[in-house]
């Protein structure tokens, strides 16, 4: 009995290691920075998969059994993501750990004004499309690391060692990037939604016009025949938008203009082989640099 | 207009801006229902005309207690009255066992409709059997709720009970005392199958109702990544009055199944059966026992981001009188201005039913809008 015992104590902690850490997240790309960062430790889920709409999910009762069942949880933050709240209060999770990616984040387009709807879907904490920057990976890595330490503090070498390697990769992988769109720096485009300010910015590319007149409203018949005399213009040498909207629109926008419709994912996930950040990037780099070489 | 539910909204108006003073500032949204109709009713003077209704406007207010908590308040307008719709207190998370508790006022989880505001239903207005068998506004009381949620897989079972004060019971008796004033305000013009399933029912006024107990047992079974469906049995056991005994118990079965693949589609099937049987009052006689059922169902299809449409299909037999039955059918479409925020919403519907001499034809248009922040929507 006593060696069943002294057995058990041995065999105890090393099972115990081998439990994998349960996390669930927001978006697909905090769910791929978390396997970065976790390596074998974790298992990881995202409630979004796929080409998804971020700013609209329904609270379906899956989602609160997967939160239910985990350690951590992984928000966007910023309001986009409230949803996450109530699926995180239906999960009935009294020991869930609950992270902001965003909490490191410099933050662009944060109001000064009085935020109300007569704006649209504006965030009073400002832009949250942050993950659309690849300069911003060490920040929300952090957050993420933060709190996987928090459940597991015997794993803190590994998981930073894991998340310095995954930013140092990403980083290298980021002048490449910026080097293939160097040449269109300056260069003026339209969005669908107002995603790329954090992505502009750090690319160089100006965004100077949205097809929603107001953030989450969608394109109007007026609206499109103002933006449809500028992009005639000339000016505007790219319509840049997310995969998860509805084309018809902005087909037939660039079909009358001429200017080149650059249709990208914006979610790890949302297009095939994209499967962490490092292809998100590259796919949207390629997409984007093709587009606007195309018309030199 | 009722002078202690008033106060009491006065009071959490008083309280709110006492608590947005200290920094701690609830959500708030206020919602109203505007209506423009036109109805065929014989018994509405306007028969025929154009008619104009603000049908409801509502408060709500909520925000959390702590991290595991939260609390929610909602104060309703209707036919002319401001009334303390729901008043309750969530513990959401902490509880052993996957528990919630909820105690308070509120919408009872008896089938999943119930426990919507009626503002959110795509076809107007409180299902006929709800209205029949659950409450005017569906099935509203005092209690404590406790539930949790067993995963089986993917799939999840949700097990709740509630006990209640017992309001529910005396809630159509009510609708009983007031139809004078509803007759007079020409608000039959919208049910006019209420007036005919509640007809001839003696109601003694020292009724006191005693505790009421209801289950609820729901399994969710995701079918895709954004597509799945629940059925539901619910079940309630009430006593109308303690002295004579007088008992109500309800049984109910529901299924709702929804897709939805993208941003621009999504389908919504949804009905629910409920069987009632409540002992009548019968003075120097034994209790005599009576037997009403009834049912909805509705398609609501949403075939572009700001447009939906559907078909909804009613059927209820009188409370007291299960050989008077009225049944509804209507067609409706809903479309977004600009955002969620604002709604309009056209309804056609034809009841007809054996107190009625003919089919009566209604067509509403409502004009539903929120202020506040955008809230999720529940399976
Ligand atoms: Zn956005």
């Amino acid at each position: 009995m006593k060696k069943l015992l002294a057995l058990a104590a041995l065999i105890g902690p090393s099972l115990l290691a081998a439990e994998p850490l349960r996390v669930v997240t927001s978006i697909p790309d905090h769910a791929a920075l978390v396997r970065a960062i976790g390596g074998g430790e974790v298992e990881t889920e995202s409630i979004i998969k796929g080409n998804r709409d971020v700013h609209a999910v329904e609270l379906l009762p899956s989602f609160m059994v997967k939160v239910g069942r985990a350690d951590l949880y992984v928000k966007v933050g910023m309001d986009l993501d409230l949803w996450a709240q109530s699926i995180i209060d239906g999960s009935r999770n009294g020991k869930l750990i609950v992270v902001d990616a965003s909490a490191g984040v410099e933050k662009l387009e944060v109001p000064t004004f009085k935020v109300d709807a007569s704006y649209g879907d504006l965030h009073i904490y400002g832009n949250p499309h942050y993950w659309l920057d690849p300069g911003t990976i060490r920040a929300q890595g952090e957050a993420i690391f933060a709190g996987l330490v928090r459940v597991r503090p015997a794993s803190a070498a590994t998981f930073r060692a894991n998340l310095d390697a995954y930013v140092q990769k990403v980083d290298a992988a980021l002048k490449g990037w910026q080097a293939r769109l160097a040449p269109f720096a300056g260069t003026q485009v339209i969005s669908f939604h107002t995603s790329w300010p954090y992505f502009a910015q750090r690319f160089g590319i100006q965004v100077v016009d949205f097809m929603e007149p107001k953030p989450g409203v969608s394109p109007t018949p007026t609206h499109i025949a103002a933006l449809t005399e500028r992009l005639k213009g000339g000016q505007v040498k790219a319509i840049l938008m997310e995969s998860y909207f509805d084309d018809r629109v902005p087909q037939m926008l660039s079909r009358t203009t001429g200017v080149p419709l650059v249709k990208v994912p914006v979610l790890v996930g949302a297009a095939p082989g994209v499967d962490d950040q490092l292809a998100l990037f590259e796919a949207i780099t390629t997409s984007l640099a093709t587009a606007l070489g195309g018309g030199h | 207009m009722r002078p202690r539910p008033l106060l009491t909204a006065f009071a959490v108006v008083l309280a709110t801006g006492w608590v947005s003073a200290q920094g701690i500032n609830p959500d708030i949204s206020v919602i109203g229902d505007v209506r423009a109709f036109v109805t065929g009713d014989p018994n509405d003077s306007k028969k025929d005309e154009l008619q104009l209704d603000l049908h409801g406007a509502e408060l709500a207010l909520g925000g959390y207690l702590n991290p595991f908590a939260r609390a929610d308040v909602y104060i309703g307008y209707h036919d002319d009255e401001i009334e303390l719709e729901e008043a309750y207190a969530t513990i959401l998370r902490g509880l052993p066992g996957r528990l919630q508790l909820k105690a308070g006022k509120y919408r009872v989880d008896f089938g999943k409709l119930n426990l919507l505001h009626p503002h959110a239903y795509s076809f107007l207005d409180t299902p006929l059997v709800h209205q029949v068998l659950l409450g005017e506004e569906g099935l509203i009381d005092i209690g404590v709720n406790l539930n949790t949620q067993i995963p089986i897989g993917s799939a999840a079972l949700t097990l709740s009970g509630n006990v209640l004060k017992g309001d529910f019971s005396t809630s159509q008796h009510h609708a009983d005392e007031d139809e004078h004033a509803h007759a007079a305000a020409g608000l039959w013009a919208r049910q006019p199958f209420v007036r005919s399933l509640h007809d001839d029912i003696e109601i003694e006024e020292e009724a006191e109702p005693g505790l009421g107990y209801s289950e609820r047992l729901g399994l969710y079974i995701p079918t895709g990544d954004y597509a799945g469906f629940e059925v539901g049995l619910n079940a309630l056991q009430g006593t109308f009055d303690r002295g004579t005994g007088r008992q109500v118990r309800l049984l109910g079965a529901d299924l709702k199944y929804r897709w939805a693949p993208d941003k621009y589609h999504s389908l919504t099937v949804q009905g629910e059966w409920i069987r009632s049987e409540r002992d009548l009052w019968t003075p120097d006689e034994p209790l005599e026992r009576t037997t009403a059922s009834g049912f909805y169902a509705f398609i609501d299809y949403r075939f572009a981001q700001r447009w939906n449409t559907g078909v909804v299909a009613e059927r209820a037999e009188g409370a007291y009188d299960p050989s008077v039955t009225t049944e509804r059918a209507g067609v409706f479409g809903g479309f977004q201005l600009m955002e969620e925020t604002t709604m309009l919403r056209l309804l056609l519907r034809r009841t007809d039913g054996d107190a009625l001499e003919k089919p009566v034809d209604e067509a509403i248009l409502q004009l539903v809008f929120s202020l506040g922040p955008h809230k999720a929507h529940w399976f």
